[in-house]
């Protein structure tokens, strides 16, 4: 979506609570958050919707508190990294967190995809939670250090740490 | 740093191939909007106060155009100002009647 659509939708939100405005900004948002939530929660659907769901009714709260110097689309990130930690907390104050690497129902039924998008989505898994977050925004939603620095409220040092801490523990794992 | 750099693409490409994808769910936005609270009423004056200062600056705008204009000579410029009024008018009335249906 152009900025300036983006703005104008913004806009329409803030000034006249427009719900149609807002509709397409979910409709426009929701295939990236949904894809790094449920990348964040290992594959867990359910989870992904609940916390996908949150992240727009917070952000639709919150819109007049977007300034605009950062695009939507990394505030909407930031909000649905938060509602993942908040859950993280959340979980870990009831029991520990268990990451759930059982094999995901594979998206075709050839037995070699299978095995190989096992291997993928299981050394995902395998991250910790900081580590997770910055593979997954750096290479599947493809934001620059700057941007998820923001998203996660860390020095840009300390993310490119975790980065690359993250890639050599995926690059063992996959066997690149 | 050339090897680095093809493995960190080789990387990101076979991720962004491999990952989670997004599950498919075509009522997403319908249930996030049923999720959102009551719509909030004091903001209704907003968008006819917009429209009508929108339409106020608008008739401004042409009252100085033709209080300016020679009626027995007309000049170049008088012609380009009238065809920007113009212009500039058909769209405030354009986007006045597309902000007040999509008011409510």
């Amino acid at each position: 979506m152009k900025k300036f659509d983006e703005l104008k939708l913004i806009a329409r939100c803030v000034l006249t609570d427009d719900r149609e405005a807002f509709g397409q900004l979910v409709e426009a948002y929701q295939p990236q958050v949904r894809r790094f939530l449920m990348n964040l929660t290992c594959g867990d659907a359910s989870l992904t919707d609940d916390l996908a769901q949150e992240t727009f009714i917070k952000a639709y709260l919150n819109v007049r508190n977007f300034k605009g110097l950062a695009t939507f689309k990394t505030w909407l990130y930031r909000i649905a990294y938060n509602e993942f930690y908040s859950e993280v907390r959340r979980r870990h104050e009831v029991a520990s967190l268990e990451i759930d690497d059982t094999p995901l129902t594979p998206i075709d039924n050839s037995a070699e995809t299978c095995d190989v998008k096992l291997t993928v989505q299981a050394a995902i898994a395998q991250l910790n939670d900081v580590e997770r977050v910055v593979v997954t925004l750096r290479h599947i939603e493809e934001q620059p250090i700057k941007k998820i620095a923001d998203i996660m409220q860390l020095p840009e040092n300390t993310v490119k740490s975790h980065l690359h801490r993250a890639r050599g523990r995926l690059q063992q794992l996959l066997g690149s | 740093m050339e090897t680095n750099k093809m493995t960190t693409d080789t990387l990101t490409e076979r991720l962004q191939r491999e990952c989670y994808p997004a599950p498919d769910n075509p009522w997403f936005t319908q249930r996030v909007l049923n999720r959102l609270p009551a719509r909030d009423r004091s903001r209704r004056w907003i968008v006819p106060l917009l429209v009508a200062a929108a339409l106020l600056a608008c008739a401004a705008c042409w009252g100085f155009v033709f209080r300016n204009m020679c009626i027995t000579v007309i000049t170049v410029r008088e012609v380009i100002q009238v065809a920007i009024m113009l212009i500039a008018t058909a769209v405030v009335l354009w986007q006045s009647v597309v902000t007040i249906v999509h008011a409510d």
